[in-house]
C-alpha cells in the first residue's frame, strides 16, 4: 500500500499545527464559533446531538494493521471503546472532546492518517472497491489512481470552496463494487490496446434529488485524466448554483445545461490549461508500483480444515469472493451480527481484525461502503484458522450480500442532521432476518436505512430502502423499492405511505413472504421486482396481519 | 400524530469544550431538563446572558405543559443513544 513520502508527512504535520492553533484560539475566546465551524469541519471534526463527531479518512477505504491498531487505540482512549465505519469508507467516533482534538490528528498523522476533507464543501474521501488489486474480475487496481487523485485533490486551492461537497468513487473491475453511478464524479478504470484510461460518469448523487450518473466520456487515457477532472470542477465551480444548497450540487447543473453544453464547457476550460505536467505521469507510476502485493506463494493444498463444520461452509458460501490467485480468497468479514450496529467495530474486535490481517493477509485491511471490513488476501489453507478466530469475538456472521447486511446511517441517535433513528430499524431487522429459515435463500438483497433525506444510508438505491421522516416530532419511515447501486443501478420507487417502525418490520417479512412465493429459480428480489414490477410487494407490505 | 402547539420553551447547547448537551437555568448551565428555566415565549431568548465561549449551538426548543421535551430529536438528546445506554452517562462522567 502507499506509504507517505516527506512531502506527504509535512502537509499533514503542518495541518496538525495549523488545527492546534486555531482549536487554541478558539478556546481563548480569539475565534468566535462562526469563525471556527468552518475550519472544524475542514478537520472532519462535527458537533451532533451529545457531543463532537471526529471523521477520520480512510482513503480508498485501505488500512493497515497498524492504522487499525491506532485506531482501536483512538477508540479506547478518547471515545467510548467504538467506531463507527461510514458508507464512504471512513470511520467516526461519536464521543470526541473538542479539547482533545489536536492531539487525536497528531497521533493520525505519526500513522500517515488524517481527517483533512471529511467534511466541506471540497471534494471529499476518494471511495473505491474494497477488493482492489485482489479481485479475480479486476481489469487496473483503481488504487494507483485513487492515491494519484488523493494527492491531486488534497487541499487544492481552487476546489477547497465548491459550491458544496463533491464525492468521486473509482472501480476497476467489470463488476462495479464502489457504486459509481451515484457519485458527482464516477470513475472506471479501463484498458484500450494496454493503455491505461478511465471512463467518467458525471453528476450522479443521492440526498433529496437522487440522480444516475451519465457517462460523459467513454475512455480518458491517464495523460489526460486530471486536465479533463480539472475542466469539470472549474466548469462546476463557476457555474454551480451557491445561492440554494438544494441546488448546488453538479447533479442539478448537468440536468440543467444539458449534456452537450456541459461537455462544451469542459472542453473550452480544457483547452485554456496547459498540458499535463510530464513529472504527473512520473508520480503516478511512482505510486503504482507501491500497490503492488508483495505476498509470499499461497498453498496449493486442495483439501481444507472445516470440511465438517457446516456452519464454515455457509460463511465461505456467502464471505467469500475469488481471488486473482487460485490459491486465495478475498474474505469479507461482517460487521452486521444478528441485532447489532451496522459499521459500528468495538476497540478489541478492531485489534483482532489487525492481528489477522498481519498474520493472513499481508496486513492490508479493506472498509466497505456497506460498512464491513475485508481481509483481501487470504490463503485458502488459512481460512478456517481465520474463521475460528473472528467466531470468537463475533466476527463470523455469515450474511454478505444477504437482506440481513444492512446499511444504516447513525441516525438520530447521534446525528444533528437526521430527522429518525435508523440503527434500532437495523437491529430490529437483522435480528428478525437471520432468525427466518429462508435466511440463506433469499438470494443476494440490499436493505439500506438513512435516518434523513440526506441519505447517507444509501436508501435510494436499495432493493428495499428505508427512509426516516419526522412528522410532529415523531419518527416514521417510507420506504422505496427496486434500487441498485451496482452496474444496474437504479434509483427505487416509493412504495407509499410512510409507516411506523414496527410496520417496517413487519411489512419487510411479509413482502419476503411473497418474494419467497413468486420467485423464479436463483432470481434476486431486485430480479423479480423487475420482471413482476412493485405492485405485489407493496400490496405485501401494506397488507394487514 | 397530532401536532402538540407548544407554550413554553428552553435553551439547550452544546459545552463548547466537549460537546456535551446543556440546559439554560436561573444558575447558569446545567446537564438536567427540570432545573431548565422556562421561557414563554422564544423571544426571551434575547434577554438572556449567554456566553458564546462557553455553549455553543444555542437553541430554543420545545416543551410541552409537563415541561417534557416534544420533538424526539430533543428527547434524544438528554437521553443519549437508544442503541448504547450506557455511553452518554459515560462520557459525561469522563467530561
Amino acid at each position: 500500500m502507499y506509504a507517505y513520502d516527506a512531502l506527504d508527512q509535512a502537509m499533514v504535520q503542518n495541518r496538525v499545527d495549523e488545527f492546534s492553533k486555531q482549536v487554541a484560539r478558539r478556546l481563548e475566546g480569539q475565534l468566535s464559533e462562526d469563525e471556527f465551524k468552518p475550519l472544524r469541519l475542514q478537520n472532519g471534526l462535527y458537533l451532533q446531538l451529545h457531543a463532537y463527531m471526529l471523521r477520520i479518512a480512510i482513503p480508498y477505504g485501505q488500512l493497515s494493521s497498524a492504522q487499525m491498531r491506532l485506531l482501536a487505540d483512538i477508540a479506547e482512549q478518547y471515545d467510548q471503546g467504538y467506531g463507527h465505519f461510514t458508507t464512504r469508507q471512513n470511520i467516526q467516533f461519536n464521543w470526541i472532546r473538542l479539547v482533545d482534538t489536536p492531539a487525536i490528528l497528531q497521533t493520525l498523522a505519526a500513522h500517515q492518517m488524517h481527517a483533512i476533507q471529511t467534511s466541506g464543501n471540497c471534494i471529499r474521501n476518494i471511495t473505491s472497491d474494497p477488493f482492489a488489486g485482489a479481485a479475480a474480475d479486476e481489469i487496473v487496481d483503481p488504487r494507483p489512481i485513487a492515491e494519484w487523485l488523493r494527492q491531486w485533490s488534497t487541499l487544492h486551492p481552487e476546489f477547497a470552496f465548491l459550491p458544496r461537497k463533491f464525492k468521486f468513487a473509482i472501480s476497476g473491475s467489470a463488476t462495479d463494487r464502489a457504486a459509481v453511478a451515484v457519485h458527482d464524479i464516477g470513475l472506471k478504470a479501463r484498458l484500450q490496446n494496454d493503455e491505461i484510461g478511465v471512463e467518467i460518469w458525471v453528476g450522479g448523487g443521492q440526498g433529496r434529488t437522487p440522480k444516475l450518473a451519465k457517462l460523459l466520456y467513454p475512455f480518458v487515457p491517464l495523460e489526460a485524466l486530471i486536465p479533463r477532472l480539472e475542466a469539470i470542477l472549474r466548469v462546476y465551480n463557476e457555474a454551480g448554483r451557491r445561492d440554494n444548497k438544494y441546488k448546488a450540487r453538479i447533479k442539478i447543473l448537468l440536468e440543467a445545461l444539458g449534456k452537450d453544453q456541459f461537455k462544451a464547457l469542459v472542453a473550452e476550460a480544457e483547452a485554456l490549461q496547459p498540458p499535463l505536467d510530464a513529472t504527473a505521469m512520473l508520480a503516478y507510476r511512482e505510486i503504482a508500483v507501491q500497490f503492488v502485493a508483495k505476498l509470499p506463494p499461497a498453498s496449493s493444498q486442495q483439501s481444507f480444515d472445516g470440511a465438517d463444520d457446516p456452519a464454515f461452509q455457509t460463511w465461505c458460501r456467502t464471505n467469500l469472493t475469488p481471488h486473482k490467485d487460485p490459491n486465495r480468497s478475498i474474505v469479507s468479514v461482517s460487521l452486521k451480527p444478528a441485532g447489532g450496529i451496522p459499521g459500528d467495530a468495538t476497540a478489541v474486535q478492531m485489534r483482532v481484525l489487525a492481528d489477522l490481517a498481519e498474520r493472513y493477509s499481508a496486513s492490508d485491511i479493506r472498509i466497505t461502503h456497506r460498512q464491513n471490513v475485508v481481509l483481501p488476501h487470504v490463503a485458502k489453507a488459512d481460512l478456517y484458522a481465520l474463521y475460528s478466530t473472528l467466531k470468537q469475538f463475533e466476527l463470523h456472521t455469515a450474511n454478505i450480500g444477504l437482506a440481513s447486511d444492512i446499511i444504516a446511517c447513525p441516525g438520530l441517535d447521534y446525528c444533528a442532521l437526521a430527522t429518525a433513528r435508523s440503527i434500532p430499524i437495523a437491529q430490529a431487522l437483522s435480528q428478525s432476518l437471520l432468525a427466518r429459515s429462508d435466511a440463506h435463500d433469499l438470494g443476494e438483497l440490499a436493505i439500506n436505512i438513512s435516518g434523513c433525506i440526506n441519505a447517507c444510508g444509501h436508501h435510494h438505491v436499495a432493493t428495499i430502502g428505508i427512509l426516516g421522516l419526522n412528522k410532529g416530532g415523531e419518527e416514521y419511515y417510507q420506504l422505496t423499492l427496486g434500487g441498485s447501486a451496482f452496474d444496474d443501478a437504479a434509483i427505487g420507487e416509493r412504495a407509499g405511505r410512510g409507516l411506523s417502525d414496527q410496520e417496517v418490520i413487519d411489512g419487510v417479512h411479509r413482502l419476503l413472504d411473497v418474494f419467497a412465493d413468486l420467485r423464479a429459480p436463483n432470481e434476486t428480489l431486485l430480479q423479480a421486482t423487475r420482471r413482476l414490477g412493485t405492485a405485489p410487494f407493496v400490496e405485501a407490505i401494506y397488507a394487514q396481519d | 400524530m397530532a401536532k402538540i402547539n407548544p407554550t413554553a420553551w428552553v435553551v439547550a447547547g452544546n459545552r463548547l469544550t466537549t460537546g456535551e448537551t446543556l440546559f439554560y437555568s436561573n444558575s447558569g448551565w446545567v446537564t438536567t431538563l427540570f432545573a431548565a428555566l422556562k421561557l414563554s415565549s422564544k423571544d426571551e431568548l434575547l434577554n438572556l446572558a449567554i456566553d458564546p465561549n462557553e455553549v455553543v449551538s444555542v437553541e430554543v426548543v420545545a416543551v410541552d405543559e409537563r415541561g417534557e421535551l416534544i420533538d424526539i430529536r430533543e428527547r434524544m438528546r438528554i437521553d443519549g443513544p437508544s442503541v448504547k445506554p450506557n455511553s452518554l452517562n459515560a462520557f459525561r462522567e469522563a467530561s
